[in-house]
C-alpha cells in the first residue's frame, strides 16, 4: 500500500537519521498503540488504520467514521453555488454603490457646493442649526455638537429596521434633516455623551 | 409636479403626483399617510437648496418636494 511504503521510508530515514529518533523509539515502545512499523510491535495497528477508514486513533480508543464521497453531480452542483454566491456579492455590491450614488444625488439639493466638497473629500458635514453648529458623519452613529466653547458627543442613529440598511449618505441626510429642520427634537432624543472645552482640542483642530 | 422622496434600500424611491389630477394626489397623500401615520417618518418639505423647509405633519400636495426619512432614535 502506498501509505504504508511512504511511512516506512518515513520512519527508516527521517526519524533515525535526526536526534529525534531516539525520543521516537522511546514514545513508540511506550505508547504502542499508534505504531505502524514493522520492526515496532504496533504495526498491525498501522495497518488497520491505512487499510480501513479509521483517522482518529486516541490512547484505548478508536474512532472510525464514513468519509463523504462526493459524485461528480454533487462536485458540480456545489461549484455551481460557490460561483453563484460569488456573482450574488458582486450583485450586492454593485446594487449598494448604487444606491449610495442615487443618495449623493439627494444630497446635492440639500448643501451648497462648498459643503458638498467638503463631504466629498472628508466624509463630513457642518450644519448650521438655530442654536448650535454640528459635524456630521458618513459613517458612525456619533454627532460633534459645536457650542461657544465647548464640543459634545451626541449619538443618533436610524431606528430598527433602517439601521444599516440604508446607504450611508441617506443616514447622513436623515440627520441633517433633523438638526436643520427639528433641531430641538433632534436635541432630546440624540443621547448626549462626552464633553469637551475648545481649549482641551488638539492645534489643529482649533484652528480649523 | 409634486415629487416625494422616500429614503430606502436603493438610496430612495419617488412618487411624483399632478396636483391637478385627484386620483394621483390620492395615491401620494396614501403613502405619506401610511409612512408618516403608522410608520413614524418624518416628512421634511424642502425647497430649492434646501430653503423654505419644515416639518410637514400633513401631505401638502402643493408641496413640490418632500424627504420622507424614517425615524432616528438615540444611540
Amino acid at each position: 500500500m502506498a501509505t504504508s511504503t511512504t511511512w516506512a521510508t518515513w520512519t527508516s530515514t527521517l526519524c533515525d537519521s535526526t536526534a529525534s529518533s531516539d525520543t521516537w523509539h522511546s514514545w513508540i515502545s511506550d505508547s504502542t498503540s499508534t505504531s505502524t512499523h514493522d520492526k515496532f510491535p504496533s504495526g498491525t495497528t498501522w495497518h488497520s488504520w491505512a487499510s480501513t477508514d479509521t483517522y482518529a486513533i486516541l490512547p484505548g480508543n478508536v474512532i472510525e467514521f464514513e468519509p463523504t464521497i462526493l459524485t461528480h453531480k454533487q462536485i458540480q452542483a456545489n461549484l455551481r453555488t460557490d460561483n453563484q454566491t460569488h456573482i450574488n456579492r458582486i450583485w450586492i455590491q454593485m446594487e449598494k454603490e448604487e444606491a449610495e450614488a442615487i443618495a449623493h444625488d439627494l444630497l446635492e439639493d440639500l448643501l451648497d457646493d462648498n459643503q458638498l466638497e467638503i463631504y466629498k473629500n472628508t466624509g463630513r458635514v457642518l450644519v448650521k442649526g438655530r442654536k448650535h453648529d454640528y459635524i456630521v458623519r458618513r459613517h458612525g452613529t456619533t454627532i460633534k455638537r459645536v457650542g461657544k466653547n465647548k464640543v459634545q458627543d451626541l449619538c443618533c442613529h436610524l431606528s430598527y429596521p433602517y439601521k444599516n440598511q440604508l446607504p450611508p449618505t441617506d443616514d447622513t441626510i436623515a440627520k441633517i434633516l433633523a438638526i436643520k429642520y427639528d433641531e430641538e427634537h433632534f436635541n432630546k432624543l440624540a443621547n448626549h455623551h462626552h464633553i469637551r472645552n475648545l481649549n482641551e482640542l488638539p492645534d489643529a483642530a482649533k484652528a480649523a | 409636479m409634486g415629487q416625494m422622496n422616500i429614503l430606502s434600500t436603493k438610496g430612495d424611491s419617488k412618487q411624483i403626483w399632478d396636483p391637478s389630477k385627484a386620483a394621483e394626489v390620492d395615491v401620494a397623500e396614501g403613502v405619506f399617510n401610511k409612512l408618516v401615520n403608522k410608520k413614524n417618518y418624518k416628512a421634511y418639505h424642502v425647497g430649492a437648496r434646501g430653503k423654505k423647509s419644515n416639518v410637514m405633519k400633513k401631505f401638502d400636495p402643493d408641496a413640490e418636494k418632500m424627504i420622507l426619512v424614517p425615524p432616528i432614535i438615540g444611540g
